[in-house]
């Protein structure tokens, strides 16, 4: 094994036990109900998990926040790229993307639940508007900055728009894409979770508000714990390797 | 025969006003520029810098469409090839040496893998899976002359190819080009400011002075030996072209 490679893993575990291990000796000196001990969120996931309850409002809050991110990615990458080539669309719309980005989550959200009603479309459509705005402003600027020699290149030896979409275009987009991607995979599932816990009756944010209202903290932490799990393994096993796989020439 | 013939050419740039930052002012860099080039001639265009030599380059690439005047590539070569060598190389850095190539390359030399005979011909067999990132600055520039020749143009455009090169690097792919120039019977512009490189590449050298661009000298070369840069007969066409008018000095 590289001596290097096994390193910051090293390093990663180490710190990971040190955040167990301090939960741990607090839980013990504490010793209180509301304060869980990590065996007792441990014991809280197995149950939700043995009972079903657990996975379904997973699935649940997941399907929520994967297609708010699918139509929040592909809406604000188009209208992101026409910002960039139009100049008479970006003066236009420069005001309303400002005033997305600083429209706080909540406001939409309650406007939604009101104008909609307490459902999925509500909730998505939420969603959806408060991550747009960082998507387009992530595209717009990265197609502004796209070197324009390489189009040189595309005029002179005539290649045709699938080639320019394919090999000029989209790698020079791709930091971007995954930027958005990720923060807004971070900034969406969180939003969710505070949306559910608003107005809907399924999902972790559910639930969440069920547990509150209980004080059971350690089922809280459990529901908390093995989501945020789900989301750390969505971007390690999705979105780093499709990232490096984008960007792998960068590295060599 | 005329191959490449170019009549009145007018191109004007608006630039930003000095004395003003809120106004632009016409900078006129061709008026009624006037040109033509035989077929298989290789002409090298020397002039001071910014007079629209690059600009020419342009216009004739397809690169840039906003111009007044006529050119006419001969239209009894079939399938006209037009190729560029520019004045960086120009590579895409996230696809190898042999997609760089393969890209701009036409159905004809796809079904015969003219990339890697290419690569193979500038010396390059080895590093064909390299990354731009990971080739020295000579066989970038190896790589896009390459390029140039992959499809056997009919009319290769040079924007000072073997600028900031080191005289060694740059003398090789000098030999080189000519050798593929000579070898594919190229009609060829080539833009410089180096007056030996342009008495070894071309049939004719075109003088020009600036605002707006007009030919003040054009002198026919004849060479009996190889071209090598600094050679003695290449130094005796220099000293001749100096000695006969030292105004032409301002084009160096």
């Amino acid at each position: 094994m590289n001596k290097n490679n096994s390193l910051p893993k090293l390093y990663r575990w180490a710190s990971f036990l040190c955040i167990i291990l301090i939960w741990t000796i607090l839980s013990f000196l504490i010793e209180h109900r509301l304060f869980a001990s990590p065996l007792s969120v441990l014991n809280d996931i197995w149950y939700h998990l043995a009972e079903g309850e657990l996975i379904d409002d997973t699935l649940i809050t997941l399907a929520r926040a994967g297609t708010s991110f699918a139509i929040a990615m592909i809406l604000g990458s188009i209208i992101g790229y026409l910002l960039a080539r139009i100049k008479k669309l970006d003066y236009f719309f420069d005001s309303w993307v400002i005033i997305g980005l600083n429209i706080p989550a909540i406001v939409l959200v309650i406007l939604f639940y009101i104008w909609l009603g307490l459902n999925e479309i509500a909730l998505i459509s939420a969603v959806v508007l408060n991550k747009i705005p960082i998507v387009i402003v992530n595209i717009r600027e990265g197609t502004k900055s796209m070197d324009k020699s390489y189009f040189q290149i595309a005029k002179v030896y005539q290649l045709n728009n699938f080639q320019i979409w394919r090999k000029i275009i989209l790698p020079q987009l791709y930091p971007y894409l995954m930027t958005s991607a990720r923060t807004g995979l971070s900034l969406i599932w969180k939003i969710v979770l505070v949306f559910e816990l608003l107005g809907r009756g399924s999902g972790i944010g559910f639930q969440l508000q069920v547990f509150f209202q209980f004080f059971d903290i350690s089922s809280l932490l459990a529901y908390s714990i093995f989501f945020m799990s789900i989301i750390l393994l969505i971007e390690n096993y999705i979105m780093i390797p499709i990232e490096k796989k984008a960007t792998h020439w960068r590295k060599l | 025969m005329i191959d490449i013939s170019i009549k009145n050419l007018s191109k004007d740039f608006l630039l930003p006003d000095p004395k003003n930052k809120e106004q632009y002012k016409n900078l006129n860099v061709m008026k009624d520029f006037n040109l033509n080039i035989k077929n298989n001639e290789v002409v090298a265009l020397i002039g001071p810098s910014g007079i629209g030599k690059s600009t020419l380059l342009n216009i004739l690439s397809g690169n840039d469409i906003n111009y007044k005047g006529e050119i006419n590539i001969n239209r009894s070569i079939e399938n006209k090839k037009l190729s560029f060598i520019f004045q960086s190389h120009n590579l895409l850095p996230w696809l190898t040496a042999y997609e760089n190539i393969k890209l701009v390359c036409n159905t004809e030399s796809l079904e015969k893998d003219s990339a890697s005979q290419i690569l193979n011909e500038v010396g390059l067999e080895d590093f064909i899976n390299s990354y731009p990132n990971n080739l020295s600055g000579g066989m970038k520039r190896r790589v896009s002359i390459a390029r140039a020749f992959v499809n056997k143009p009919n009319i290769l455009l040079m924007d000072e190819p073997f600028v900031s090169l080191e005289k060694p690097l740059a003398n090789q792919l000098r030999k080189q080009t000519i050798s593929l120039i000579n070898k594919n019977k190229v009609t060829a512009i080539l833009v410089t400011h180096d007056l030996k490189e342009a008495i070894m590449f071309a049939d004719r050298i075109i003088f020009c002075n600036n605002s707006p661009m007009k030919i003040y000298l054009e002198k026919e070369i004849k060479l009996n030996n190889d071209p090598i840069y600094d050679n003695d007969e290449i130094n005796g066409i220099y000293q001749e072209i100096i000695g006969n008018d030292s105004s032409i000095l301002k084009a160096k």
